[in-house]
């Protein structure tokens, strides 16, 4: 062991004495501090500005428009019944949007103020309220001619749109943009209302003996509970008056979002028997798609256990993601993937092994060859030191360099990323979900852990290498096919149109020599995907990627001992 | 017994470099291994370090296999193979320090070996500033680092000057005197013969023979009776003397000369001071090393022996 110990300090007097090394390391540290410096740009404000911040026309145009639609009562006393109708209607309408844009310009609000984006959606969103608010007034008033509007929505809609437009203006004038979500809170309040008493109901009923399936039950029970859910991200949102721009509220979109696609996914599931006997009705159902039995990415038709399981997995999916994002807001955390965050930043170190791999594989392709191009071999092999520890000691070093290096980039681009982007971030932590509970983990932890995991190809890659190195005695060669097979997780994309069965690629090796980039695929996050170009090629199963490469390694290692053990030093 | 090889044989291939080489080097011994550019010797030595392994046969060194306990075996065993390569980037003191840490050894040691090579003053040099002179030098020291009492060395006065040769020559005297076994294969004759007790000349890969120099060089009859050459007081009287004991006797350029062994010419010359004849001289004809070894090389194993 003292032996060991001693040889790979030597390997590393060797190693870092060669010039090469410590201005290769240089070099791929300054590399990495260079890339962490760059920040990511926030693709979410950008589009968040281009859907609803872009207000092309200046209020008063606006107010102009309207004004020039308004018909003259000259014009509308001549006009008759429905026509007429429409047309008191229309100017109201008309009236009632100048109104609002007047207030508008009273408050100094810009149109094409960034900072002030939300009130801009609200706007829009005020105007296009008018319309409906309109009807529903001239119908509850008995205008002339009222009859023909009365179909047009259900009374509880106009309350709510009303409703929503009074918090709306409030927000306006309170400049409180979480105030304009009351409304769509009450909404949210009223729908939870319908669905509880939809399940009491259905509960009643089955108890009752009528024909309610356990699948209806189950499908209510859902819906509530996503209400519920939506209600509670509102109320989080109003309660500590979120800025628009702030994380907290777009992580409050994001619990609204998914627990809302949640109740929808409930809502659509079918029975069996509705699975199995499609009718018409199905095209004006959302729940219930016309390739709901065509899976299309095997394309096969897909049994009605298949589509029960994919939906049920679709829904948890969905869920979890709705089950972080409340988790960050009632606990003050903020999800990494949500903010243009420093963790986020971290976690593309992943795209560092890219330079790293080839580097470490370098190292490995001289460590045994050079010994013997400079035949320095004799001079360690004539020590009265068995050959398998010399061998082990060169892998050793060689393994504690890459490690070191790896290690090494981490720190600087940890602190490259700390200082381009703060170091505060780093205290929040990782969020995951287990089981539909979310859990917080120290993201630093989590995170060297991951990098470590992602670093196993960069170990298989420099073990073949290093095996090459020593039974074939080139470094060139070995240098060269070390940085095929690094490649080879590239190239079996180049072919991939010639796989007839793209499943095979989960088992053959290729794809998992740069298993780093999917290392984060697995991992829920909010935002975005962390996926990688592989992560569409194959489901790349990453505990068969641990086999396999752990498995090469294995064999290489094997391989290398066994050569060098019995190898004539000719 | 220092080293000892037994009935060792390699094959390259099919084709056998060595075969049943055995040969032996005892403590305080320098055997001259012998052999024309090809013959093998580079290849039997590096059985006996471990590098290549045997294909039949077996090494002993210090009564360890080589094959099956290689640690104790090389323990107290230094070498130079070829030429003494080192890392060239790193200085002549780095490159003995790799070494004696191999052994267990340091900083004093490496200071130690190199004022022994004479290399003290360039040792913070790197390598690939030294001439050839000095890497063989410091192949020597990283030798002699771990105090062998076996070292084997490959053509060690490749590259030496003079002056060199002469310094390693009175080194390795040194250091067999003081009990170290030296194992030295070259094919430079004048250079064996200065240096060696015993050779062992090596042809395609079989020992032609293994004895002390001066055994190989003498010339002796099928009675193994050497020419011996006497320079005496009284030629005629001791002529008679040596006659009454049998032996052949003649007198040539004033010098007396008979036949006998070894043992034989000890009791003679004995008996000739008893008899009070003084003797100035004594000596035995011997051939050249460079005909033994072209004889041994070209002829059969008979004509040695």
């Amino acid at each position: 062991m003292k032996m060991i110990l001693t040889l790979t300090k030597n390997e590393f007097i060797k190693l870092f004495r060669k010039k090469s090394v410590p201005i290769l390391l240089a070099l791929i540290l300054l590399l990495v501090l260079g890339i962490s410096f760059i920040r990511p740009i926030n693709y979410y404000y950008a589009s968040e500005y281009y859907i609803d911040g872009y207000y092309p026309f200046s209020f008063e145009d606006q107010i102009d428009s309207y004004k020039s639609q308004i018909i003259p009562e000259s014009i509308l006393s001549e006009m008759e019944d429905f026509e007429k109708a429409n047309a008191i209607v229309n100017n109201n309408i008309n009236n009632k949007k100048i109104d609002i844009l007047k207030r508008v310009i009273e408050l100094g609000i810009k149109n094409q103020d960034g900072s002030s984006n939300w009130k801009l959606s609200i706007i829009n969103n005020l105007l296009s309220n008018v319309d409906a608010i309109c009807y529903y007034e001239y119908v509850n008033s008995g205008g002339e001619n009222a009859d023909y509007y009365k179909t047009f929505y259900s009374n509880e809609e106009y309350i709510s749109i009303i409703a929503e437009q009074e918090s709306q203006l409030k927000a306006l004038e309170e400049n409180n943009y979480a105030e304009s979500q009351r409304g769509a809170y009450k909404t949210t309040l009223k729908i939870l209302e319908v669905d509880k008493t939809s399940l009491e109901k259905a509960i009643a009923e089955k108890d009752a003996g009528k024909d309610i399936t356990d699948l209806d039950i189950f499908k209510l029970k859902g819906s509530v509970t996503c209400s519920e859910k939506i209600a509670s991200a509102y109320e989080h949102l109003l309660e500590k008056k979120y800025d628009f721009e702030s994380v907290q509220n777009k992580t409050v979109k994001i619990a609204i979002n998914n627990y809302t696609n949640a109740r929808s996914l409930y809502y659509g599931l079918i029975s069996e028997e509705e699975y199995n006997n499609p009718n018409d009705e199905m095209y004006g159902n959302p729940g219930k798609a016309i390739n709901v039995r065509y899976d299309g990415y095997t394309g096969e038709n897909e049994s009605y256990e298949e589509y029960y399981e994919n939906s049920l997995s679709n829904i948890e999916e969905t869920m979890n993601m709705g089950a972080i994002a409340l988790y960050s807001l009632e606990n003050d955390v903020i999800e990494t993937s949500v903010a243009n965050s420093t963790r986020q930043k971290m976690m593309s170190f992943i795209n560092i092994f890219w330079f790293i791999a080839p580097l470490a594989i370098f190292f490995a392709s001289g460590m045994v060859a050079k010994e013997f191009s400079t035949k320095t071999i004799n001079l360690l092999l004539i020590r009265p030191v068995k050959r398998w520890k010399i061998l082990l000691s060169k892998y050793i070093c060689l393994f504690m360099l890459v490690l070191g290096m790896i290690v090494a980039s981490l720190g600087v681009y940890l602190i490259g990323s700390g200082i381009s982007m703060g170091f505060s971030d780093l205290s929040q932590p990782h969020l995951y979900i287990e089981d539909g509970t979310v859990h917080a983990v120290n993201f630093v932890v989590w995170l060297t852990g991951r990098i470590l995991f992602a670093s196993l190809p960069v170990f298989c890659l420099i073990t073949i290498t290093f095996m090459l190195s020593s039974v074939t005695k080139g470094s060139a060669v070995s240098l060269i096919i070390g940085v095929l097979t690094l490649f080879s997780s590239i190239f079996v994309l180049f072919f991939y149109g010639y796989f007839e069965n793209t499943d095979m690629l989960t088992y053959l090796p290729f794809s998992y020599f740069s298993m780093w980039s999917y290392v984060f695929d697995d991992v829920v996050f909010l935002e975005g995907s962390a996926g990688s170009i592989f992560s569409y090629i194959n489901d790349a199963d990453i505990l068969y990627g641990i086999i396999i490469l752990a498995g090469i390694t294995a064999l290489s290692l094997a391989a290398a001992f066994t050569d060098f053990n019995k190898k004539d030093i000719k | 017994m220092i080293l000892e090889m037994r009935n060792v044989s390699k094959y390259f291939g099919s084709r056998k470099v060595l075969s049943n080489v055995s040969l032996t080097v005892s403590a305080g011994e320098v055997l001259g291994f012998l052999g024309p550019n090809g013959a093998g010797k580079t290849t039997a030595i590096k059985i006996m370090l471990g590098l290549l392994k045997a294909n039949e046969g077996e090494i002993y060194i210090n009564s360890y296999s080589v094959k099956n306990n290689f640690e104790k075996a090389l323990e107290k065993v230094g070498g130079i193979i070829e030429s003494p390569d080192m890392y060239n980037y790193l200085s002549g003191y780095e490159n003995l320090l790799l070494c004696a840490k191999m052994h267990g050894l340091g900083r004093e040691r490496v200071l130690e070996v190199a004022e022994q090579v004479k290399l003290l003053g360039r040792l913070n040099d790197k390598v690939k500033k030294y001439s050839l002179g000095m890497r063989q030098r410091l192949g020597v020291a990283q030798a002699l680092i771990n105090k062998p009492n076996l070292l084997v060395l490959d053509e060690p006065t490749n590259g030496l000057d003079p002056v060199g040769i002469k310094e390693l020559r009175d080194m390795l005297r040194v250091l067999a005197k003081n009990g170290t076994a030296i194992f030295v294969s070259s094919h430079l004759l004048a250079e064996m013969e200065l240096m060696c007790d015993t050779l062992c000349i090596i042809e395609k890969g079989v020992v032609i023979t293994q004895k002390s120099l001066s055994d190989l060089i003498s010339e002796r009859d099928e009675d193994n009776r050497l020419h011996y050459i006497l320079s005496v007081s009284d030629n005629d009287k001791a002529a008679s003397l040596l006659k009454e004991h049998n032996l052949e006797v003649s007198v040539a350029d004033n010098n007396l000369l008979f036949l006998a062994t070894k043992e034989n010419a000890a009791e003679m010359v004995k008996m000739l001071v008893q008899n009070d004849i003084s003797l100035f001289s004594m000596t035995f004809e011997h051939k050249s090393l460079e005909t033994v070894f072209l004889e041994a090389t070209n002829g059969s194993k008979g004509q040695i022996a």
